[in-house]
């Protein structure tokens, strides 16, 4: 929700904290029914997988998954456009067609780092907090050089604010 | 000890997309038993994308409402028909919703059987007075578009695979002189009093049984048809009609 803003390093830090570490849930928020709050990750490869009061909804909660695990959040229903954040693995692979594909690497991997330092696409420094879709399908490589705390974020740069307001 | 297999193909007709090429060499790494403990309502049987048949078992029956139309709040836990802790399965039934926080469906649910005729499912702390069986996750394969379980009750191994329209069953029967495949017309996720709202089948030839059934669930007036096949000709059959006010859970209501 802060990647339209410019407090967008806040986001790069929640996505990377509920796709894949340990987090305290409260039930009702104020624990006034005093029920044990969960603590643990949010996707688990097992039966039990989700959340106490959570489903998949239809596959849903799975992709989004899949989303923060690749460091691109999709920004809103019907637009083309991926909010960037530090991925769960070093490379990931998105086969496009034949031989083409659009690859996504960490320059200087480290699972604690959860902030963007800078961007390269293609090689030039790309100055967006997004990606298009269309910027995917043309295959490619995007650099990502992280940061391990907020002060080392980049905050210049260009981000992507829905026409409907 | 002999064994018999009978391959089963339930072609329904439904809306349904086309069959996407997989990467086979990723399929390796799914696992459909994840979200089919709690509440993550997924289910852990064969379906393909965008198939119009989601073949799984099912380990329950409980109603969405009883006689006094009172919402059962354990009926949640069966969005998707199964549930991990389960003991039993009840039998496989062939269209599922994935995930979802409301449910209906579970058509055509088959049971291959051995040993007396049971036309009630049973229930769960009592596997033997329906048609229901144990079984153990040790005996339990789910892989994507395969799913196979041991009957533990009827010492019955269950297969069965889909296509975008065919839910394709294989059962391995033990030698015996007692052995059914029940069609449960009547079973169904989210099942109230009357969700049925006509039930049809018709028995064509030795190897082909077609119906329908419409429902009056979350869909009003949803109408599915089948066409059944089987590998080995019947050798003989019958069915039981219920009374049209009729609990599953209490297991009652044969006429």
């Amino acid at each position: 929700m802060f990647n339209p803003t410019s407090a967008y390093p806040l986001s790069q830090y929640w996505m990377h904290t509920i796709a894949a570490d340990t987090i305290v849930q409260y039930y009702f928020n104020d624990n006034s029914k005093g029920i044990d709050p969960f603590v643990g990750p949010v996707y688990k490869n097992q039966p039990k997988a989700l959340l106490r009061t959570m489903d998949d909804d239809g596959g849903a909660m799975s992709a989004w998954y899949v989303f923060a695990a690749m460091g691109l959040y999709p920004a809103v229903v019907g637009e083309p456009v991926y909010y960037l954040h530090v991925p769960q693995f070093q490379s990931i692979d998105l086969p496009i067609s034949g031989n083409s594909r659009f690859r996504i690497h960490i320059k200087n991997y480290n699972p604690r780092h959860k902030y963007i330092k800078s961007l390269y696409l293609d090689g030039k420094p790309y100055t967006k907090n997004y990606l298009l879709h269309s910027d995917i399908m043309k295959g490619g490589q995007l650099i990502i050089e992280t940061a391990e705390n907020i002060n080392g974020a980049n905050t210049q740069l260009e981000t992507w604010r829905s026409k409907y307001q | 000890m002999s064994y018999k297999a009978i391959k089963l193909s339930i072609a329904a007709l439904l809306a349904g997309g086309t069959l996407q090429a997989q990467n086979n060499n990723l399929v390796q790494y799914v696992n459909p038993l994840i979200g089919t403990a709690k509440m993550g309502h997924t289910y852990p049987g064969a379906t393909v994308p965008f198939g119009a048949v989601q073949l799984s078992p099912d380990t329950d029956t409980i109603p969405y409402a009883g006689p006094d139309g009172k919402y059962t709040g354990t009926a949640y836990r069966y969005c998707a028909g199964y549930q991990y802790d389960d003991p039993t399965i009840v039998g496989f039934s062939h269209t599922h919703f994935s995930g979802t926080g409301h449910s209906d469906l579970g058509d055509f649910l088959i049971m291959p059987t051995t040993g007396q005729l049971q036309l009630n499912p049973g229930t769960a702390d009592k596997p033997e007075t329906g048609y229901r069986s144990r079984f153990s996750h040790s005996n339990e394969v789910a892989a994507p578009n395969y799913y196979k379980v041991k009957l533990d009750d009827h010492n019955i191994l269950a297969e069965m695979t889909t296509t975008t329209r065919v839910g394709v069953h294989q059962y391995t029967f033990p030698k015996s002189d007692d052995a059914h495949i029940i069609l449960d017309l009547m079973h169904g996720i989210y099942n109230y009093d009357d969700k049925n709202t006509w039930t049809f089948v018709r028995v064509e030839n030795d190897t082909l049984i077609t119906g329908y059934k419409q429902t009056h669930g979350w869909a009003k007036t949803r109408t599915v048809y089948f066409a059944m096949s089987f590998s080995k000709p019947i050798q003989s059959y019958g069915y039981a009609q219920f009374k049209s006010r009729y609990t599953r859970a209490s297991g009652d209501g044969l006429m």
